[in-house]
């Protein structure tokens, strides 16, 4: 029986190596010198039951160069044992979670060992002759393995502790935001400093309505469920109502075809906000491609064609961001920008006359409607940026001194 | 009630997916993974708006002769040689369909369009760089240093020309972004909040 066992574990560990592909030799050697101690195994906090913490110690006997540590583990005591995790000899600690075929699942009882593999020098017969005395010196892998622990139950937690500065933040927020939205509510005036973008909109459909051309009117190349995409959909009403106050048509193409009953949503609104639903063009709402460039040849199509006199990009944008404001800035049209991603931002503050950048993007719904709450959520903003700019400075006045815990408590896991 | 049901449902699948970040808990994380199936399953479907979309609108251009129509037959036409032989043939490698149309006639077309990048970043650069205030000085200096710092042979013109220009990135530059980028993701907070709190309602269209 422990023969029919050795051989087993012989089998499964060759078969690991052999898929990890690090043997220097295909055959292994069974030892015990080298044999971690003290395994220890516990449930990984703060997670869904999907991994376990193993630590050991390495053996304290001299004479081994341990090249790495492998942790099985078994859904029984007998096995058989999988490979769950590789670390190298200076680690003595190791997190262990589902691999390929196997599943670490919450109450489950699992039992684990930890194998040290060094390699030794071995003395073999020479086979080629049966009647020689000479021997060959073979350099093999030398497999230690530590008793089996367990069984050990990995438990899903309800609640992730390593998130709990974030969950903190939010609910700062979200006060903050109540807060100020109530005070809007009563009546407080609110202090803002000025735009210039927000100022420009009127001023590019001014300049839409003397040339008598349409404004054309890019939401992004995201999805509804990017953040900047919801952002743009708020402006494209209020960019809408403006163009159908001087009766100027705004064209909108669409880089996802779930964006076109949003879009046809949002213009409508705006038509009806100017008391002109009748002068709203439901073809001016054009899906035009998925794919990013294909879009972007069927947007600058628009603009050469139609001659488009005032364009507006605001949304998530990639590398299609200066192609389209290039091709808008050589068509001579007043061209106003606005993103949150970064990499995009110099590319139209070169080529854009106004650009709104990161959270002047997301201010300028709020600016444009004056709605009292969504005023009141910019200020709560406000307040929370000015929170963290105490907490930067606190923190780094702190690491002056050599105190480190807001580092680490901001870190986010 | 028309508006009212919608910004309900907005509230509670909005606070059950920010709840959902903090719980770690399979039956928790099971539900949030059901949802957001949903959600692409319910984008799948809006392909085919997008589709009657296309061809609703370049179709009638091309039917009464309206202006560039002839753009708008290729584009239908080019719309239906991909859809039809796709919905026969499949999509997958090998197939016609892939091979033909996407892999050797629109991705080349695609990258045609990338590459003309390198002429538009040229003609943005110069009017970019142009000095006519300090600040555009500044600029161009900036620019003019961290183009030659990150050239094969910028070690040759000054010794520590790479690592200024690894300062220049890492330090003002990164300084820069993360200050945009703080603002834009309390922005971005802000606006996730407003819709789940009902105080956006713009995304539900007509009041």
């Amino acid at each position: 029986m422990l023969l029919k066992s050795l051989t087993l574990s012989v089998i499964v560990l060759l078969e690991s190596i052999a898929v990890f592909g690090q043997t220097d030799t295909a055959i292994v050697v069974l030892g015990q010198g080298a044999a971690p101690t003290q395994v220890a195994v516990t449930d990984a906090p703060n997670d869904g039951g999907e991994a376990l913490n193993v630590s050991w110690t390495p053996t304290s006997q001299v004479g081994f160069t341990i090249l790495k540590y492998q942790l099985l583990a078994a859904e029984s005591a007998a096995g058989p044992f999988q490979l769950m995790a590789e670390v190298d000899s200076k680690t003595s600690e190791a997190r262990m979670s589902s691999g390929d075929g196997w599943k670490v699942e919450p109450d489950k009882p699992y039992f684990i060992k930890v194998v040290a593999v060094d390699s030794t020098t071995l003395a073999v017969p020479d086979s080629t002759n049966p009647d020689s005395v000479t021997v060959r010196f073979e350099k093999r892998l030398r497999l230690s393995e530590s008793a089996v622990v367990g069984p050990t139950y990995p438990i899903a937690s309800w609640f992730n502790w390593n998130r709990l500065n974030i969950f903190l933040m939010v609910m700062l927020f979200y006060v903050l935001v109540m807060v100020m939205v109530k005070r809007a509510k009563a009546g407080q005036v609110l202090w803002f400093r000025k735009i210039a973008g927000i100022d420009a909109i009127d001023e590019a459909i001014g300049r839409a309505t003397e040339l008598g051309k349409p404004v054309l009117y890019v939401p992004g190349t995201q999805n509804i469920e990017n953040i900047q995409t919801i952002a743009s959909i708020q402006l494209l009403t209020s960019v809408a109502t403006k163009a159908a106050t001087y009766d100027i048509p705004i064209i909108v193409p669409l880089n996802r075809a779930f964006m076109v009953t949003v879009a046809e949503e949002a213009v409508k609104q705006g038509f009806m906000n100017a008391g002109r639903p009748d002068a709203y063009v439901r073809d001016n709402i054009r899906y035009m491609s998925d794919e990013q460039f294909a879009f972007t040849s069927g947007v600058t199509g628009i603009m050469l064609r139609e001659k488009t006199a005032a364009h507006f990009y605001l949304g998530a944008f990639f590398a299609e961001s200066l192609i389209l404001s290039e091709v808008g800035f050589t068509s001579g049209a007043i061209q106003i920008a606005g993103t949150a991603n970064t990499h995009q931002l110099p590319f139209f503050v070169v080529a854009c006359d106004y650009t709104l950048i990161g959270e002047e993007y997301f201010a300028t719904s709020a600016l444009v409607t004056r709605d009292v709450e969504m005023m009141g959520t910019l200020k709560a903003t406000d307040y929370m940026k000015a929170f963290i700019i105490v907490c930067m400075l606190a923190s780094m006045v702190l690491e002056l001194f050599g105190v480190q815990f807001m580092r680490s408590w901001f870190q986010v896991i | 009630m028309k508006r009212e049901i919608p910004i309900l449902i907005t509230l509670i699948f909005g606070v059950f997916m920010i709840v959902q970040f903090f719980i770690p808990h399979p039956a928790v994380n099971d539900i949030a993974n059901r949802l957001q199936n949903w959600a692409i399953i319910v984008i799948a479907f809006s392909y085919v708006l997008g589709s009657a979309n296309i061809l609703r609108i370049n179709g009638e251009l091309v039917y009464r002769r309206g202006p560039g129509w002839l753009y708008k037959l290729v584009l239908v036409i080019a719309f239906f040689m991909m859809v039809i032989p796709g919905m026969f043939l499949g999509i997958g490698e090998g197939t016609w369909t892939n091979d033909r149309l996407f892999t050797n006639t629109y991705i080349p077309l695609a990258s045609t369009m990338y590459a003309s990048l390198a002429f538009f970043i040229a003609s943005a650069a110069f009017r970019a760089f142009r000095v006519r205030t300090w600040q555009a000085s500044v600029l161009a200096l900036t620019a003019v240093i961290v183009m030659l710092g990150r050239i094969p042979i910028s070690h040759m013109i000054w010794h520590d020309l790479p690592n200024v220009v690894d300062w220049v990135m890492n330090v003002p530059n990164a300084v820069a972004q993360r200050g945009i980028l703080i603002g834009a993701a309390l922005g971005a907070i802000a606006t996730g909040l407003k819709v789940i709190l009902g105080i956006e309602r713009s995304y539900l269209g007509r009041e």
